[in-house]
């Protein structure tokens, strides 16, 4: 497996009313093609501050961005074939698109711009089918007619056209129910195998953390305090942070005992 | 259109205004510039609003007003807006140096007191139309930039924009995506402009700056203070008041749809 995206040493602070905020501190991570990394931590610690920097939205400290062994630097230096082959979902897809347009006119703004540049797209119709939704009737609708889980559905929709060979989604489940948000994971699992897709999903779900990631990232306190399969993370945490985390997760949660013992044999 | 349902008043009145502007050959008693009548007459079925000491007809020089008047305050206004508009863009997606240099300068504009520099640039300059109107321009525009400017800052760090941005949209990509926050706060400042500069236009006509051939409300204000026996009589009812009132009507019905387009926008 080659290595498609890597973070060394990101750093990140910002100034504060309250003195300099260190948001990140020495952040390593790497992204294997294939591979779905799923990256937890406390909220407003630092999640979308790395993506972002990741994307290019931001620019680090410290550190560098890799983006198949080519260091990228901020968005404005970067060419649109790295831009396209990085795709973000944002979190809230009640604002990552505009309310007035269509579906079609959503979803054929990133073709437009890749016809532009002479890049290979998806057609919006097969994004909207491989994103779960049947094509036809939706095309001519208003974004603003569409419910939370199928703006987030377009949203991952608009991110498939550029065929892209990673997608950074930051918390696409977060406003959803747990309905949605399974399916979401479902069409996380089907873009991965079908497509090859390399996934960095900030998340709470535990379907995507149980089920869907191959990798587990834990954030804390700036500092990346765990990382590796999901298997070794789920079994034997070895981060303080990280035990709190699971164990909030399965106890707090609703699950059931069964469920609780489900989950401790299939990685105990 | 929300903007005309909630103010009809104030629109029927811009757009009447505007209308005679237009049409004011067809609707005009006298030619403007005939000035062989008696001077000084009362108003009479002949002469509506009278005549002045030259002997012009005043409502056929107060009509062609609605089209000097009028027509230089929307010329100066779209050309500060455009300017403004386009400038504050540029600032918001460029940042950086550009978004200094461009700050820096409308401060420059910004700072010096605009009315004076007015007077002193159309007292240089040719005293046409056109230059009353880039006089007008040259000082508005800077306004313009800096609240457009602020807007569009805001408006750029918005998802959906960001998402153009992440895939290197250009420009115009951008300026598309952010027109419908930028449209209300454009749309105000137009409109507030073209009342504004309306009285921009009145004063350098006041001031005897103005293009003398050019029959503006201003102008004709001029005129009637010129003639000594203005107040001496009640002259100064259909001589001065008329084309003040025009002014006044234009200005705050300008002002109520501006005022009314502020308040959608928020």
């Amino acid at each position: 497996m080659s290595e498609l995206l890597k973070g060394r040493n990101l750093s990140k602070s910002f100034d504060t009313p309250f003195g300099r905020a260190v948001i990140l501190n020495g952040i390593n991570l790497k992204l294997e093609e294939g591979s779905i990394i799923a990256l937890i931590g406390e909220s407003g610690g630092g999640k979308t501050t790395l993506c972002r920097i990741l994307m290019g939205l931001e620019t680090a400290d410290s550190g560098s961005v890799f983006l198949q062994g080519k260091e990228v630097g901020g968005l404005r230096k970067r060419s649109f074939a790295e831009c396209a082959s990085i795709q973000y979902v944002f979190q809230d897809p009640y604002a990552s698109m505009a309310d007035e347009a269509t579906v079609i006119s959503t979803l054929s703004e990133p073709a437009r711009l890749c016809k532009r540049n002479h890049r290979d797209y998806l057609e919006p119709e097969e994004a909207l089918v491989l994103a779960g939704l049947s094509g036809e009737e939706f095309m001519d609708r208003k974004i603003k007619s569409l419910s939370g889980g199928q703006r987030q559905k377009i949203a991952i929709a608009r991110a498939l056209i550029t065929r892209p060979q990673i997608i950074i989604a930051d918390e696409s489940t977060s406003m959803l129910d747990e309905g949605s948000a399974q399916e979401m994971s479902s069409i996380f699992s089907r873009v991965n195998k079908l497509l090859g897709i390399s996934f960095i999903i900030v998340t709470h779900n535990k379907k995507i953390l149980f089920d869907l990631c191959t990798f587990i990232l834990v954030l804390y306190q700036g500092k990346i305090v765990e990382a590796g399969l999901k298997e070794k993370v789920l079994t034997s945490p070895q981060a303080e942070y990280t035990r709190q985390y699971l164990e909030c997760m399965l106890n707090i949660e609703g699950r059931t005992d069964v469920e609780q013992s489900n989950v401790r044999k299939s990685y105990g | 259109m929300i903007i005309f349902r909630s103010n009809k008043g104030s629109w029927i009145i811009i757009l009447v205004m505007a209308l005679i502007g237009l049409t004011y050959p067809l609707i005009s008693p006298y030619e403007a510039g005939d000035f062989s009548f008696d001077s000084l007459v009362s108003p009479s079925f002949d002469h509506f609003l009278g005549t002045d000491e030259m002997g012009h007809d005043i409502l056929s020089m107060l009509l062609v007003g609605f089209r000097v008047s009028i027509g230089i305050a929307i010329a100066a206004s779209v050309l500060a807006t455009l300017i403004g508009t386009v400038l504050a863009i540029i600032a918001a997606y460029y940042k950086g140096l550009v978004d200094r240099m461009i700050v820096r300068m409308t401060e420059v504009f910004i700072l010096v007191p605009e009315i004076v520099v007015l007077l002193f640039i159309t007292a240089i300059a040719k005293p046409t139309v056109y230059n009353s109107i880039l006089a007008i321009v040259f000082f508005s525009w800077s306004k313009i930039t800096r609240i457009i400017r602020a807007k569009a800052l805001s408006v750029i760090e918005l998802e959906k924009v960001q998402y153009t941005l992440l895939l290197k949209g250009n420009i115009f990509d951008i300026t598309l995506k952010m027109w419908r926050e930028l449209y209300p706060a454009v749309a105000t400042m137009f409109v507030f402009l073209c009342g504004k500069a309306a009285v921009y236009e009145s004063t350098l006509a006041f001031f005897g700056i103005g293009d003398p051939l050019a029959k503006s409300w201003g102008q004709i204000m001029r005129n009637a203070l010129d003639y000594e026996g203005i107040f001496s009589g009640n002259t100064y009812l259909w001589y001065l008041l008329p084309p003040l009132l025009c002014i006044l009507i234009f200005v705050l019905a300008i002002s109520r749809v501006a005022y009314n387009v502020d308040e959608i926008r928020s």
